[in-house]
Formats: C-alpha cells, sequence, structure tokens
C-alpha cells in the first residue's frame, strides 16, 4: 500500500512551497527603521495581546464567578520568557558578502609604505540568522 | 491564596525538565479527527479526513472511482487485469523449479500421439485429464447461478445474451463452465466441440453452426444460411466463414485450449469437473517429439479471459452494498461466513503497511470471529450495516436496478443516471451535506471503497483463474487438496495481494488528485496572502520613517493661546 509517509510529505511540500524566501529590504530602509524604533516590551507586546483577545472571543477581565482570569497572567508570563530568551540568549550571527564594502580611501607618504584611512561610502546589507 | 515562589519555582523546575525528556504522560486527544488518534496507519482514512476538513462533497468521490472504472478507453480495471495477469504468470512460473518438468503430460491432453499404424495413420490415445471438485474451484457457489436469471445473471456473467442451448458461445469463460455442468453431454459427436474453450475472446466472430463434415453442410439447405456466418467443422476442428455464394472458406483458427467435461450430477457439493488440455494444440505433433510447456498453454489461456469486466463490476458493487445478493441467491449461512471472511481479510490488507503477510492474516481471534458470525447472522436475515449502528434492509426494487446497469444494451451515460439513483437511494451519496454528515458520509464511503475490494478479490478466486492454478499445481506435482476457503486464499495470497496492492494505490492516486484539486484555491490563497503580508510590513515599516517626528494636535484655545505666546510681540 502507498506510505502513509509519501502522501503526507507531498502534501505538506504543495503547502510549504509558496513559502518563498524574504527578499531583503534595502539597507536605507533598515538603516532608517531601526535608528527610529523603541525596541521590544514585553509588557506592551502582552497588553497587545490581551488587548486583541476579543477579538477571537476569549474572555477579558476576571471570570464570571468572580475569580481571577488565569489566561491573561500566562499571556504575560509567555511573552516575558519568550523576550528574555530572545533578548540574554538569542544571538545573531551576521555575514557580509563578499566584494560588498565599497571603500573610499585617502592616504599620503613620501616614499614608503602607504597608510590608508578608508570608510564605506555606501551603507551594505549583511545576512544573518538568530540561534 | 498564599504563594511561595521559590517552592513553586523549584517544583515548577522539574516538572518542565520531566516534560522535556520525553516522559510526560499521554495526551488524550479530543479531537474528533479519526486519524490522529487511530493505531492503524491505513492512507484511505488519512485522505478521508482530509477530505471532510477541506469540506470534499463525498459524491465527488464515489462519481471519480466509478468513473474510472467504466471508462471505455483507459479504464482502471483494465490496468488492474493486465497487472494481474503478468503478476499470476510469474508466480505460476515460480511453481517450477529447475528441477521440475514443465512440459505438459500426455494424460493431461484429451488426446496424444502415440505413433503410427500399419497404414501410416497417426494413432491417438486420449488421456485421463485432471477432475477437480467444482467446490474447490468456486468457493462462493458462483457457478450455481444461472446467465439466464433475469435479476441477477448479468451481475455473475458477461455475453450471456444468447439462447439457452447456446451460451457456450458466451465469451465469459464462467458462463461457458456453467453450460458445461448444466447442459453436458448428451451426444458424444455433437456436443464436444461446445466443450471446447479457445482463444474466442480477442476474435471477433462466433460460431453460428456446427457440422461434422463439409459433406454434412453440403448436405443441408443452404439457404438457412447467411454469407458471414461462421461454420465450425468438427472433424477437421476448423472454422470456415460462408461467402455470398454459400460456400465455405477457411478462417484462421480458433486455437482450442481446454475441454471441460461435468462427470456427476447427484448434488453440487460431490459434482466434478473433469478437464483435458487440448492436445491438437498442446500436444507433439510428430512421433518423438514434444508436447509444449505449462507455460504456453497459462499465456494461452490468460489471454483467452477476461476477469473484470465492467458492467458486471459495477452491478455486482451495488449488489453487495445493498446486501441484495446473499439474499437473491439464498446463500447459506456457511457461505456468507466464507464471504465475510474475506471482507475480514481484504480489510485486514487494507489496515497494513506491510510488505510480506504474515500468517495471521488467515487466523481469527475470537473477538474478530464472533464479530464475522453476528455480521454474517445480519446478512443472512437481509439487512446490512450502513455506518456505525445503522442497519439498512434489502429492497426488492435494488436488483432490478442493477440489471439494467448490466445490461449491455445501456449506454454508459443511461448507467451514470441509474449509479447515481441507486447510491443516493442507499444514503451513499446525498444532495445536501451538511457538515454534520460529513463525517457519516465518510463513513459509508469507506464502506463503498471496502466493498469495490470485496467484488475485485471474488472475481481474483472466481472458477475461470482457479482452474488454471489447480492445472499447474496439478502439473508441478503439489498438493491440491482444498480444505477450507483458507486453503484457496492463502494459497493464491501473493499474487491477489498484489493485485489489490496495485488497485489500492490506484485509488489513492484518484483521491490524491481530489485532494490536490480541492487543496490547490486554498493554497494559491494562502500564497498570495503572504505575499500581502510581505508588502504590508515594508509599507508599515516606510509609514513609520515617514510618520517619525509628526506630532499630531488638536485645535483648541489653549493651544491657541500657546502659538499666540509664541508669536513675537510687537513693540509699541
Amino acid at each position: 500500500m502507498n506510505n502513509i509517509l509519501k502522501i503526507a510529505n507531498a502534501l505538506n511540500q504543495a503547502i510549504n512551497k509558496v513559502r518563498t524566501p524574504l527578499d531583503p529590504l534595502s539597507p536605507t530602509i533598515t538603516l532608517s527603521c531601526s535608528s527610529i524604533r523603541p525596541g521590544l516590551s514585553a509588557k506592551v507586546i502582552a497588553s497587545n495581546i490581551i488587548k486583541r483577545q476579543g477579538e477571537a472571543g476569549a474572555p477579558i477581565g476576571d471570570n464570571i464567578d468572580g475569580t481571577r482570569n488565569i489566561s491573561e497572567a500566562m499571556e504575560v508570563i509567555r511573552i516575558e520568557e519568550i523576550l528574555k530568551a530572545l533578548q540574554f540568549d538569542g544571538k545573531i550571527e551576521i555575514t557580509i558578502p563578499a566584494g560588498s564594502i565599497k571603500c573610499y580611501g585617502v592616504g599620503e607618504s613620501p616614499v614608503g609604505p602607504i597608510t590608508i584611512e578608508a570608510t564605506n561610502i555606501e551603507p551594505v546589507s549583511g545576512q544573518g540568522i538568530i540561534r | 491564596m498564599a504563594y511561595d515562589p521559590i517552592t513553586a519555582n523549584i517544583l515548577g523546575n522539574i516538572e518542565s525538565v520531566r516534560i522535556m525528556s520525553e516522559d510526560y504522560p499521554v495526551m488524550l486527544t479530543s479531537n474528533s479527527i479519526g486519524s490522529m488518534v487511530q493505531t492503524n496507519r491505513a492512507t484511505f482514512n488519512l485522505m478521508f479526513d482530509i477530505m471532510s476538513l477541506i469540506g470534499i462533497d463525498p459524491n465527488v468521490i464515489v462519481d471519480k472511482v466509478l468513473e474510472n472504472i467504466s471508462d471505455e478507453d483507459s479504464s482502471l480495471l483494465d490496468k488492474i487485469e493486465e497487472i494481474f495477469k503478468n503478476v499470476l504468470a510469474l508466480n505460476l512460473k515460480g511453481l517450477f523449479s529447475c528441477s521440475l518438468n514443465p512440459f505438459i503430460p500426455d494424460n493431461l491432453l484429451d488426446y496424444y500421439l502415440i505413433g503410427k499404424d500399419t497404414n501410416n495413420i497417426s494413432e491417438y490415445l486420449s488421456g485421463e485429464g485432471i477432475t477437480i471438485k467444482l467446490t474447490d474451484i468456486d468457493v462462493i457457489n458462483s457457478l450455481k447461478i444461472s446467465p439466464f436469471d433475469k435479476k441477477i445473471g448479468s451481475l455473475y456473467y458477461f455475453d450471456n445474451n444468447y439462447p439457452q442451448n447456446e451460451i457456450y458461445k458466451s465469451k465469459d469463460f464462467n458462463a461457458f463452465l456453467w453450460y458445461v455442468i448444466n447442459k453436458g453431454k448428451s451426444n458424444q459427436n455433437e456436443n464436444e466441440a461446445k466443450l471446447l474453450w479457445n482463444n474466442r475472446y480477442n476474435k471477433n466472430y462466433v460460431v453460428n453452426y456446427i457440422f461434422n463434415s463439409q459433406n454434412d453442410y453440403n448436405n443441408s439447405n443452404k439457404n438457412d444460411y447467411n454469407e458471414g456466418e461462421i461454420v465450425y467443422i468438427f472433424n477437421e476442428s476448423k472454422y470456415y466463414k460462408i461467402n455470398s455464394n454459400k460456400e465455405l472458406i477457411l478462417e484462421p483458427s480458433y486455437k482450442n485450449i481446454i475441454k471441460c467435461e461435468f462427470l456427476e450430477r447427484n448434488n453440487f457439493d460431490s459434482n466434478l469437473l473433469k478437464i483435458n488440455i487440448c492436445g491438437s494444440s498442446y500436444g507433439k505433433e510428430v512421433e518423438g517429439g514434444i508436447n509444449k510447456t505449462i507455460f504456453d498453454f497459462n499465456a494461452d489461456v490468460l489471454n483467452s479471459i477476461k476477469i473484470f469486466e465492467k458492467r458486471t463490476f459495477i452491478g455486482r458493487l451495488i449488489g453487495e452494498l445493498t446486501n441484495s445478493l446473499p439474499v437473491e441467491l439464498n446463500l447459506s449461512i456457511d457461505n456468507i461466513i466464507n464471504k465475510e471472511k474475506i471482507r475480514f481479510i481484504v480489510n485486514k490488507v487494507l489496515d497494513t503497511e506491510e510488505t510480506t503477510i504474515p500468517d495471521c492474516f488467515f487466523e481469527f481471534s475470537n473477538e474478530e470471529y464472533d464479530k464475522l458470525i453476528e455480521e454474517s447472522e445480519l446478512k443472512h436475515a437481509g439487512l446490512y450495516k450502513q455506518t456505525g449502528d445503522t442497519l439498512g434492509a434489502y429492497r426488492q426494487g435494488d436488483l432490478e436496478q442493477l440489471t439494467n446497469i448490466s445490461s449491455e444494451n445501456a449506454s454508459l451515460q443511461e448507467d451514470k443516471i441509474i449509479i447515481d439513483k441507486t447510491l443516493y437511494d442507499l444514503g451513499i451519496t446525498q444532495k445536501n451535506n451538511s457538515s454534520a454528515n460529513t463525517r457519516v458520509s465518510f463513513e459509508i464511503l469507506s464502506n463503498f471503497l471496502e466493498n469495490i475490494f470485496i467484488v475485485l478479490f471474488e472475481a481474483l478466486i472466481s472458477p475461470k483463474i482457479q482452474v488454471l492454478i489447480f492445472i499447474n499445481h496439478y502439473v508441478a506435482g503439489k498438493n491440491t487438496k482444498i480444505n477450507s476457503i483458507n486453503d484457496i486464499i492463502q494459497s493464491n495470497f501473493n499474487t491477489i495481494y498484489n493485485c489489490l496492492n496495485e488497485f489500492a494505490n490506484s485509488i489513492d492516486d484518484i483521491l490524491f488528485n481530489i485532494i490536490m484539486d480541492a487543496l490547490t484555491p486554498y493554497i494559491n490563497k494562502y500564497g498570495k496572502m503572504l505575499n500581502v503580508e510581505q508588502l504590508d510590513t515594508l509599507r508599515q515599516l516606510l509609514m513609520s520613517i515617514s510618520n517619525y517626528g509628526t506630532v499630531e494636535t488638536i485645535d483648541t484655545p489653549i493651544n491657541n493661546k500657546t502659538r499666540e505666546r509664541n508669536t513675537p510681540i510687537e513693540k509699541c
């Protein structure tokens, strides 16, 4: 008989095929956006979730019997832990492709080795992976 | 409630380690999706669950399967038949190891050459042949049914539209065998030709008249005959076509393959069939020569028979679904138990992913046997399980509808209307499918597919195949004693399993294509939504840059005053 795994794999592949690699952002946008960002806040994220939970029909506020809404408390804990892991355990490893940094150097010397001070003249993007 | 953070912390830590190291308790799912909780890994159950998740109408599946079976040009049944014949031929060849003689023995031939007499004329002796008990080759007693039975004849035989005494001309080997069993030999010379099975299936014409010699034909009233009709001259074993001048023109011969004779007629259980292989086709042609091999014989037999015929297949399928066949056939409880054993074994095969079949497939536990007996008794009473605990009852009108399906005069378009109506009446297809009924519909669909396999299985153990297997076992010197249906299934199982496997794969392909057709719009929409999400993220990023530093104010007197204070004060 056809292996159940074969069928499941074929269907999974058909669904996963639509997730194409992300187009990289231009360095200009990255620089501009990153400089104005306020940073991650567990409290802000948790409060946004709690704010929207009514959309899914989840109860907002205390339960009908007057007891505390445990799911809201769990939401805060959940987000705090996720963010803690990202901020204190997470590591982003970036690689800058060869040849992507164009430098302009100015230097002078009498006869002998030249010392150059160079700076990149254009912003450069690298590719990173978070671990 | 008091809460000690230190205690809670360490207990929580230990619990998390325990869970992470895979020692968590078995989690019972409250999910209603069956294939997530059941232990067998049958692909059909998974596909049905996917289809009910997506919301595919079970009617579509029934339509698609029947369409594939009844397609004129490339029917699923034709493909399966080809595979089965190849597998069977290989398996039969496997009976003969290097040390076994594959040449057909003389005593199996109807006539074999022993030499020439003093006048240089060939002398022949007749062989004993092989005698077979009818019950050994026909475990489900299908040969009891007459091809002329108005209700069910067309469900078990095809090409049965002949007058009673001429059914031997049928292209269906089972119909030919029925003639042999029921009409037998009354006149030695006249009827012997009617007991010969040949390669008629691939020929386009059938024999209209039989004469002992050309003289008999010439002496008869030729006005009775028409141009194009076929005459068989018995003493020459040759076929002739009548031309416009009523003369006989030699036609390419049929190749005679098997000769069948019926030996006893006391009661069905002890009836014997005597089979000979035709010496004219397989015997030695010269003194000192050799007979043909059993492999030549097998190839000719397999080319001359049709195992799956579309109309009878579909008719039998619906007969099985309605349980009308056991009632009409007046099957005994033992026969019904045999059929149920087949059903149980087929279910075990469908539920397994093993490539070799263990012996336990042919044994039943006490619980399984109890269930088998219970279902047999229900069927004997004319009831059948539709779904869950719902019982359906056999209705008189069901079979009359089926006869129309199996009639060769109906077009396939008319067939479709009848099949649709029958399936609707049975509750297999429903017009207004609500989601509450979907799970039920898929259970019924599962029953539908299971019955397809039952009909397939029965066709594979029908007399036309068993005769061939018996002859091979006899020539190979193997034991041909059959004690029960288990023996017949077990000895043929590898062959049948390969065929069922192939059919199941084909059904998987059909179901998979249906799923992909229905899933494709969802996947396309999902892909578009992901693209939109990315673009929206980019848009929001750009908006955040452009909105940075912008302060919205409202137009209030306080603000106005603030603005006034900021304007330069004019010196007076």
